[in-house]
């Protein structure tokens, strides 16, 4: 049986997408994150980072978002989540990746700063560049990523869940998602996805 | 014929390098002078839009981002048994690559890269106070956690230990002394006696 351990409001979503769209059967559990308790006893044992998401398997965890959804894909072929083509995998693991390092970073430099800084004045100049950074990479995901009508042109992947996911912070990062007509379609085509009304609402946003 | 663009012996790009040497692919490298700003010229933001090293160019097209160039070579040299082969072990790969790419590498960006993240000059020196902390929890947490041993993935030698060595030879340019980390100087020192390794540091010379 697998279990998705999850937090509301992060990127842990992508991972219930691609569970959702993969007809998976699979239990989500939601940690407390206000709580602390991603960083409690309890969850360090499972997952020492703290962080969502995580994924419990018969055979033992697995974390970080790329690497959860192209398991979840490749145990469900059926679902056609990936390709088995390396080129075209490389394709979505190369993008996945891009957004895990690069833009989710920035993106993380406005609440949680204090990774990379004790120094409180550092921590919250650090907020400002952020939207700057969000509006860089957005640009190039929107001119030269997103083929269209998904990631990865005609077919539906696991890049589109974890995409949209990252798209859906850019309202809060103080970036009007208008901006890039073509991202913009792509959130809205992805949130009339039965299995993406589904995850949100079990991951709740 | 593929061909790889690499930076200097200090960038990620090196792990890509090392990777096609040790599959025995037929391959050329072309070097970009970063002090010179090259990564940034109007021909390679033709072949990268996001300026960076690695970008693996093949009859495909480019693949970018370390965790996804190093899968294709694993993938298409399967000779040279670079990947785990069961979905769960190589899930458990990337998930390591991963945290590589998006924790390991963006804690040491902060050191001399903090322009990314910041205009203002204080801070820019400000976000090298915790970079030493931040690597040495991240190669504590790799040694405790995820280096099976002898290789990352436990018997068998794969494109992580690759990814592991190269970041690892930043540890002391980021002021962690290796020798508080026994499995990690322990697996550099082995990765960095493998033929092909010493083979492609020699071209830095």
């Amino acid at each position: 049986m697998l279990k998705l351990y999850t937090a509301p409001k992060t990127c842990s979503l992508a991972c219930t997408i691609a569970l959702e769209e993969a007809g998976a059967t699979y239990e989500l559990v939601k940690l407390d994150f206000p709580a602390g308790e991603q960083r409690g006893a309890a969850y360090l044992a499972k997952n020492p980072k703290g962080r969502v998401p995580a994924l419990e398997t018969d055979k033992g965890m697995i974390t970080e978002v790329l690497a959860i959804m192209a398991f979840v894909a490749q145990i469900h072929p059926k679902a056609q989540l990936a390709p088995n083509d390396p080129f075209l995998f490389a394709q979505i693991q190369g993008f996945n990746s891009y957004l895990s390092s690069t833009v989710h970073v920035h993106h993380a430099h406005n609440r949680r700063g204090a990774r990379w800084s004790d120094d409180p004045a550092v921590v919250e100049a650090l907020k400002i560049k952020v939207p700057q950074n969000m509006t860089d990479c957005f640009t190039l995901i929107e001119n030269d990523m997103l083929k269209g009508p998904w990631v990865m042109g005609e077919k539906y992947t696991i890049a589109d869940a974890y995409l949209f996911t990252i798209a859906g912070w850019l309202g809060g990062d103080h970036v009007d998602i208008a901006k890039f007509p073509r991202v913009h379609d792509h959130f809205k085509r992805m949130g009339e996805r039965p299995a993406v009304q589904r995850a949100l609402e079990k991951h709740g946003g | 014929m593929l061909n790889l663009f690499i930076g200097g012996i200090s960038s990620c790009a090196l792990a890509s390098h090392i990777a096609l040497e040790e599959a025995a692919a037929d391959y050329t490298v072309t070097r970009l002078d970063f002090k010179a700003g090259q990564q940034k010229s109007p021909e390679y933001l033709k072949v990268n839009p996001k300026a960076r090293v690695p970008a693996l160019v093949t009859d495909h097209g480019t693949i970018t981002e370390t965790p996804a160039v190093l899968f294709y070579i694993g993938q298409m040299f399967p000779k040279a048994n670079l990947l785990p082969q069961r979905p769960f072990d190589f899930a458990r790969m990337q998930d390591f690559n991963s945290y590589l790419c998006s924790t390991v590498h963006p804690n040491h960006a902060h050191g001399f890269r903090g322009a990314r993240w910041s205009d203002d000059p204080i801070v820019i020196e400000g976000l090298k106070n915790k970079v030493a902390r931040n690597v040495h929890e991240n190669f504590a947490l790799i040694q405790d956690t995820y280096l099976k041993g002898p290789w990352v993935m436990g018997e068998q030698f794969t494109i992580a230990d690759i990814y592991l060595y190269t970041i690892a030879t930043w540890l002391e340019h980021d002021s962690v002394d290796v020798n508080t980390l026994p499995k990690i100087k322990d697996h550099r020192e082995r990765v960095g006696a493998r033929p092909a390794v010493q083979k492609v540091r020699a071209t830095y010379v």
